[in-house]
């Protein structure tokens, strides 16, 4: 995780958790899809763009929603180009908000805050943008996916910026994919599919 | 956060049952919706400890990069479910970039990954211009 995303350190730890357990126990064995993930894949980027907006909360056991974490922007898959911007909190009142930009292999992140920090917090914010350049692109994990529903960039690395990717790969780890209906979202008529992931 | 309840029973974070993920696809097999709930029965151990508590606090670990954090947060009870959801809408939309200008970078660094991780090498850092 690059500098200019320290301030999600609190959600990343818990859900990193969460996923490493759930990603490293995948054995991908039996599947049986009705759309595979690599048809959901090419048929969602051929479109070249979209607009995608990405949610987490943390909801403890007495029904109480202690965190949350959107990322709301434009991502291009034609030109790997996109922008966002990520809010985390709040915290004790503390919402940190960081500004994306990807560019190619190029990353930009600017990270601000509203509220008083529990701590410290502030201070550890880097002034201005932070720039990272990806020498090596890579094939991202099944974690390094399921961390970009977190927070566009995950890793730094801007293979993951895709939920479409998520998908396709969470498919290919997959056994069993069932077909639960037609519903309508965001007024385009779907087909709902539940997929277990070992 | 998401108006919609698939429904997905989320399983154990240390159990052996699969986690549900939902997905939603139109009529040309493009992604609309992404879904998922996982949960974590116990807070996450720290290198070299053993969690053995209920309740931890998010701030908690904030608070290992300031003094005051770990007791600023609210407690959480365990299990916590951690609710993920991707929306994709708009298709074919412009995407606009406006690439901050040198002046305004306050870091850069050169990444690259290597087998499960990865690394970054700091080639510059100095003070971004004020009032950015």
């Amino acid at each position: 995780m690059g500098p200019g995303r320290s301030g999600g350190h609190a959600v990343w730890v818990v859900a990193a958790s969460v996923l490493v357990a759930v990603a490293s126990c995948s054995s991908p064995s039996k599947t049986t899809v009705t759309v595979s993930g690599a048809q959901a894949y090419a048929a969602t980027t051929r479109a070249r763009s979209a607009a995608i907006d990405m949610t987490t909360e943390v909801i403890d056991a007495k029904g109480r929603t202690s965190s949350e974490g959107s990322a709301t922007g434009t991502y291009s898959w034609a030109t790997r180009q996109g922008s966002f911007v990520a809010k985390i909190g709040p915290i004790s009142g503390y919402h940190l908000i960081t500004d994306e930009i990807i560019d190619g292999a190029t990353t930009y992140t600017r990270p601000s805050a509203t509220g008083t920090p529990p701590g410290g917090l502030h201070a550890d914010l880097p002034s201005g943008w932070s720039e990272e350049t990806w020498t090596t692109p890579i094939a991202p994990g099944l974690l390094d996916l399921l961390l970009a529903v977190i927070v566009p960039g995950g890793e730094g690395n801007t293979e993951v910026d895709d939920p479409a990717a998520v998908l396709a790969q969470v498919l290919s780890a997959a056994t069993h994919v069932t077909g639960l209906g037609r519903q309508t979202i965001d007024g385009s008529v779907t087909t709902h599919y539940r997929a277990a992931v070992p | 956060m998401s108006t919609l309840d698939p429904g997905g029973t989320a399983v154990p974070l240390f159990g052996t049952g699969p986690v549900p993920v939902d997905y939603w696809l139109d009529g040309s097999d493009q992604l609309r919706l992404l879904h998922m709930t996982l949960t974590m029965k116990a807070p996450p151990a720290r290198p070299g400890t053993v969690a053995t508590t209920t309740s931890t606090t998010l701030a908690g670990d904030l608070g290992s990069r300031g003094s005051a954090g770990a007791t600023a947060a609210p407690a959480l009870d365990f299990p916590i479910h951690l609710v993920f959801a991707d929306r994709i809408s708009d298709y074919g939309v412009a995407v606009h970039l406006t690439i901050p200008p040198p002046s305004q970078i306050g870091s850069q660094a050169t990444c690259s990954a290597r087998g499960d991780g990865s690394s970054c090498y700091s080639s510059t850092s100095h003070a971004a211009a004020p009032g950015r």
